[in-house]
């Protein structure tokens, strides 16, 4: 099975824990903003 | 006694997320990155890795769904179950939290669980499918993984720091 082309973020750790504090980071403004 | 269940969700909940999300991240930290499952017929694997492999995974597995019925339950309890899940005033942040566990659970269940089948050997398959399952399984996992991010913040913020919002 050939590799991948390009990784997707979450295919790394330092890429899924930037994803996850990154999406934490907008969910709070988001619910800062609906509260 | 309905104070008791209450606690006793409150702490299955607890238990149940450890179990759950612990594993995921065991789970990062041993397999960074993304590896093919290796080439072996799954009916000649060790067939202890395979019945320990088998057990963990239906333990976590079957751990979300008692994380989703206890939080369900205490959403119910408080009287808040529908003003969370329609995301109303202040109930907004526990109940972003609240789907995104929804969407994490779904994830399991319906993506990752199905191929996670093959890989383990729970249905068979050839060994070309099982490395296009165990790549779904890595990708739906991970996922999950950044997910429980926001969720366990927005479940403790939005149940024990009203103020930050």
């Amino acid at each position: 099975m050939r590799p991948p082309r390009f990784r997707l973020p979450h295919e790394t750790l330092g890429g899924t824990v930037a994803c996850g504090l990154l999406l934490t980071a907008l969910l709070y403004l988001l619910a800062r903003w609906m509260v | 006694m309905t104070l008791e269940l209450y606690v006793l969700a409150r702490w299955l909940h607890l238990l149940g997320l450890l179990v759950w999300i612990g594993h995921n991240y065991a789970n990062v930290v041993q397999r960074p990155r993304y590896r093919p499952v290796d080439p072996v017929d799954t009916a000649a694997a060790d067939q202890l890795f395979m019945q320990a492999a088998q057990r963990e995974h239906g333990t976590f597995r079957y751990a979300s769904l008692v994380v989703l019925a206890s939080g369900l339950y205490m959403l119910w309890f408080r009287g808040i179950l529908t003003e969370a899940l329609t995301l109303q005033g202040q109930f907004a942040v526990l109940g972003l939290g609240v789907w995104i566990g929804l969407l994490m659970t779904a994830n399991l269940w319906f993506v990752l669980w199905p191929h996670q089948k093959k890989v383990l050997g729970f249905v068979p398959a050839a060994h070309a499918e099982r490395v296009r399952c165990s790549r779904i399984t890595f990708l739906s996992s991970r996922t999950n993984t950044i997910l429980s991010f926001p969720a366990v913040f927005l479940m403790t913020a939005g149940a024990h720091a009203p103020t930050l919002f």
